[in-house]
């Protein structure tokens, strides 16, 4: 509550004041002061703020900056980076912004990164992506920049570059271009005049745009610091946040001027315009990617050896299970227990209950010819109980090639050599209960001839004990606290671009939040209403700004 | 300000902040006189190097991954200095006895051994763990495109290609974060090739003024980095110098015109159509796109574009490898699980799969070994390194890697040099050596003993 009350003031004094409100007030931790549990009640902040005026400035982000009220020790928290946006993100933003009345007609921008959540160490601006860029912005400007010329430029284009640069300049870099980048790109434009066309010259200011890291990197590096050296994310750094979250792709108009009025600084503000933004139909694929990203969901991107595994086949699974996704986020209870046992449509409720038994999942985590229980047991240890294995051993020995023994025989040869089942008795008895589906997902009581029964086990969570089968497993799973919690990081670490997933790279504010989230929004297991509190919690606003220049 | 290395230590502390490191170990790199205004240096380096005649001195980090299979004594080398013998699965360098130096046992030195170890510590010279995709800080191919690449060949400081999109690699900035290959091979030929004239005049006089318009493009670009770059804490800066590497090098391109070339062979290469750039998971294309991206290198060696390649033969999620070489038989083969067979068909059908690698790597040997260069061949400029992540015993201490060529590195080939655990750092050391770049690499204590001359 407290850190949602973005105060206006930039002085010590005020501050002074602040902190000692913050460190009185009941209900804050008085160890970690800081964190408090905004995203219990979002709208509880008094919104204060007026917004200080923007200072233009890029140290600032040119967004009305405030110092956060909080007393929270910067070591708890993230510390401020700059994300680069991913191709994806790119591509989004270049629509919206110049193509949002007719379809974005230019080679696409593709960049090969390794699945899974965009973490922003994971995405640099190398040689090849920067090569591709600069391709990517010479098609979309050479589309758009003769239409701005006949749209906005009546009397020509040096009469309306100024425009062009405060307007395009601030979608793109989602807050107002400073004097010095005006003074960059106009520089730029008058030598593209003096020896090219009218539209080249506007073309360059584009390409301009696209290629500066105003445009390819998101900063969250906060405005004015506290003493304890934390920033909370100026208003337009919010704007970003919010609408690369929900839309993985720019701010709008709107968010844009609710960072400017400072709107973006107080708790009801925010929470409006979340709200604004999760409505948006852009939101709906976006959240639905989540699922598919944190679940490994990827029929369409998987091999298997059997002419029955058509491209029609892959792709109807990955529609299936984003329907199934798409109708329990978005339905009132949005309730994570009926994302394990809600009848999934390609079967019986004995055989199947739950994204886990869907196909599309099954086929995501099974070698391409034979069941396999490692990928399946990694996969719900690692991404939907958050738990590290540890690293495998040295000598890892052969798997037994003997054809009279049966796939579970074999890897219960795990247990018997202790090399194996330090690691093994983690992974495969959560994976032996999805034994009962082959590799296409289909339901199976014999496997090459050998009976399958589904026997598991799970351990190391708050449901352990036996089970039996897939339907089962996803059952007691969907009643465990340790999967509510996975769930949180994980949607944590969608939104921060870090990790959060593993729990000793957490900070110590991104632990509080998934505590308090778990007595708190996401008590009753609403997973959209977690979706809404992450984007107003500590961890998506507050950094620790000592490693920045001052 | 111009300032060499001898005189860094009298330079302020002030004007040390302002520069990088990147910056300072290209100064130490190439000597006094070095201006810390990068692109001037740059420019002028271009014409000085190429205008030398001397051959250009390279190195190629040929990777193929699953090393070798578990306690397969056929596989080991026969221990001997001279009269060595090679496992069945690297018979294909045989050819190349001359120019091959055989490295037995190189290790990692540390508790742990694993694949993600193997790829986070092959090419970085500090302690690695377990963590997917987490080097050791900056991997020896990054490091000697930063110091020698980005000044002899700025508009290519090094080409790192790959089979596939990978989901490991050896390949790390200084942050210790991945740097994934191209997997494209037209787009590296675009990138490469597409706007190189050849033959040693300009183009005709078209009017296209394409060049300087993009050059005001970057201009504008640069001067927002700059400002930009100010505002970042320590990580996210380094990330930012990366940029501005890539800045520089497209500027370079602009100017990419090869009229002195270091040999007669240079030349475009030609990539075959059709190749399937998520090619790996249809294995029939893995031959094809090896050959293209193979080419890509060689040509861009041969025009001296650029001095440091690194080739990932590597498959997407370690599946589908196989599939070419027994479709029949072995339809479904994955290349990792087959590394684990003891015998039987998938053993063999392991070796074939090493087989295949190394032999692609030692077809790139003998076309350099049949390009003439200076009073010797491309090969003899050339240090070739064939390693694999992962070796006997599923371990990272006992490496058995290979290097082919650089006699005019100082490498002397017809050698097995038998470590018995030393750490790879002094061969990561020695490679560095060879390129010209003094000092150890990374954390290593000084050069492997007896590899180079």
């Amino acid at each position: 509550m407290l850190h949602s009350q973005f105060r206006s003031s930039s002085t010590l004094l005020i501050l002074g004041l602040a902190l000692t409100a913050c460190s009185n007030a009941p209900g804050t931790h008085t160890t970690r002061p800081g964190a408090s549990s905004a995203q219990q009640d979002p709208a509880s902040g008094t919104g204060a703020s007026t917004g200080t005026p923007p200072t233009g400035t890029p140290s600032s982000g040119g967004a009305p900056g405030v110092v956060p009220n909080v007393s929270v020790a910067a070591a708890d928290l993230a510390k401020a980076r700059a994300r680069r946006l991913t191709a994806q993100e790119i591509q989004n933003s270049v629509r919206d912004v110049f193509f949002a009345t007719e379809p974005l007609a230019v080679p696409p921008l593709v960049e090969g990164n390794a699945k899974g959540f965009a973490l922003y160490d994971d995405y640099a601006v190398t040689l090849d992506f920067y090569t591709a860029l600069q391709a990517f912005s010479e098609s979309v400007s050479a589309v758009v920049a003769p239409r701005l010329l006949s749209s906005n430029c009546g009397s020509g284009a040096a009469a309306c570059v100024g425009d062009i640069i405060a307007s395009y300049g601030l979608r793109l870099y989602r807050r107002p271009v400073t004097p010095d980048e005006t003074a960059h790109l106009t520089k730029a434009f008058n030598e593209a005049s003096a020896i090219g066309t009218p539209e080249q010259a506007l073309s360059v200011v584009l390409q301009a745009l696209l290629m500066s890291p105003d445009f390819l990197y998101r900063t969250e590096l906060g405005g004015p610091r506290t003493v304890n050296a934390v920033v909370a994310l100026t208003g337009y750094e919010r704007a970003s946040a919010l609408s690369y979250f929900l839309w993985q792709s720019a701010p709008d108009e709107a968010l844009l001027a609710a960072a400017e009025t400072g709107t973006l600084n107080n708790a009801q503000g925010l929470e409006s315009e979340l709200g604004r933004v999760l409505n948006d139909a852009r939101a709906k694929p976006v959240l639905r990617n989540f699922f598919m990203v944190w679940l490994g969901i990827h029929p369409e991107e998987v091999s298997k050896n059997s002419a029955l595994f058509t491209p029609a086949l892959q792709a109807s699974m990955r529609t299936g299970a984003e329907h199934f996704v798409d109708e329990l986020l978005w339905s009132a209870s949005s309730d994570i227990k009926e994302l394990f046992v809600s009848a999934v449509p390609a079967g019986n409720p004995n055989e199947r209950a739950g994204i886990l038994t869907d196909p599309s999942f099954i086929v995501s985590h099974t070698p391409s010819d034979s069941f396999s229980p490692i990928h399946l047991g990694v996969t719900l240890r690692r991404d939907v109980l958050c738990q590290e294995l540890p690293p495998p051993p040295p000598l890892v020995p052969e798997a037994p090639q003997d054809p009279n023994l049966s796939i579970r025989q074999k890897f219960e040869m795990h247990k018997s050599n202790s090399g194996c089942a330090s690691c093994h008795e983690l992974i495969d008895p959560l994976g032996f209960p999805f034994e009962v589906y082959d590799v296409l997902g289909q339901y199976q009581t014999s496997d090459r001839g050998f009976p399958v029964n589904g026997a598991g086990t799970i351990t190391g969570t708050d449901v352990d004990g036996p089970v039996m089968g897939a339907v089962e497993l996803s059952q007691r799973l969907s009643m465990s606290t340790t999967v509510k919690s996975c769930y949180v990081a994980s949607v944590l670490q969608y939104l921060l671009g870090r990790s959060v997933q593993v729990p000793h790279q957490r900070t110590h504010v991104d632990q509080q939040t998934i505590d308090s989230f778990l007595s708190g929004s996401f008590s009753t297991g609403n997973m959209l209403a977690v979706m809404k509190s992450a984007m107003l919690s500590d961890p998506a606003y507050l950094r620790d700004a000592t490693d920045l220049p001052l | 300000m111009l300032w060499g290395p001898d005189i860094v230590g009298l330079a302020t502390q002030r004007e040390r902040m302002t520069v990088s490191r990147r910056r300072i170990l290209q100064t130490l790199a190439i000597g006094a006189g070095a201006a810390t205004f990068a692109p001037v240096l740059r420019q002028w380096r271009v014409r000085d190097v190429k205008a030398a005649s001397s051959p250009p001195k390279r190195l190629m980090i040929f990777f193929h991954q699953n090393g070798f299979r578990d306690l397969a004594v056929d596989q080991l080398p026969v221990i001997d200095p001279v009269n060595f013998k090679l496992g069945t699965m690297s018979s294909p360098l045989e050819r190349h006895r001359q120019d091959l130096v055989v490295l037995s046992t190189l290790s990692q030195g540390i508790g742990t051994s694993s694949h993600n170890v193997g790829y986070n510590g092959m090419l970085t010279g500090q302690p690695v763990t377990d963590t997917p995709r987490k080097g050791g800080g900056i991997s020896l191919d990054r490091q000697l495109a930063k110091v020698v690449g980005s000044v002899a060949t700025p508009a290519l400081p090094n080409l790192h290609l790959g089979l596939a999109t990978i989901t490991e690699g050896s390949s790390f900035d200084e942050n210790g974060t991945l740097v994934r290959p191209n997997p494209d091979p037209y787009k590296a030929y675009d990138s490469v090739f597409g706007s190189l004239q050849l033959g040693g005049a300009p183009a005709a006089s078209t009017p296209d003024n394409r060049s300087v318009l993009r050059k005001s493009v970057l201009d504008s670009v640069s001067s927002d980095l700059a400002d930009f770059t100010r505002r970042l804490g320590p990580e996210d800066k380094i990330r930012a110098d990366a940029q501005l590497d890539a800045i520089r090098a497209l500027e370079a391109r602009l100017q990419a015109n090869v009229s002195v070339l270091s040999n007669g062979a240079c030349a475009k290469p030609v990539i075959p159509g059709g190749i399937s750039i998520d090619g790996d998971n249809d294995g029939k294309f893995i031959p094809l796109k090896t050959k293209a991206q193979l080419d890509l290198i060689f040509n861009a060696f041969s025009c001296d574009l650029t001095r440091i390649a690194t080739y990932y033969l590597e498959s997407q999620n370690n599946d589908n490898i196989h599939a070419n070489f027994d479709p029949v038989n072995m339809p479904d083969a994955n290349w990792h699980g087959l590394s684990h067979a003891k015998n039987g068909a998938e053993y063999d059908a392991f070796v074939r799969a090493q087989n295949f690698a190394y032999e692609q790597a030692a077809q790139f040997a003998d076309r350099l070994k049949a390009t003439p260069e200076g009073d010797g061949s491309m090969l003899d400029n050339t240090l070739m390194l064939v390693c694999t992540e992962i070796s006997i015993a599923h371990a990272c201490s006992s490496y058995v890697w290979y290097t082919i060529g650089g006699k005019n590195l100082g490498v002397a080939g017809g050698r097995l040099l038998k470590f018995d655990g030393a750490s790879h750092w002094q061969f990561l050391t020695s490679l560095q050596n060879a390129l010209g770049v003094p000092g150890n690499f990374g954390q290593a204590s000084g050069p492997l003993p007896g590899f180079l001359a």
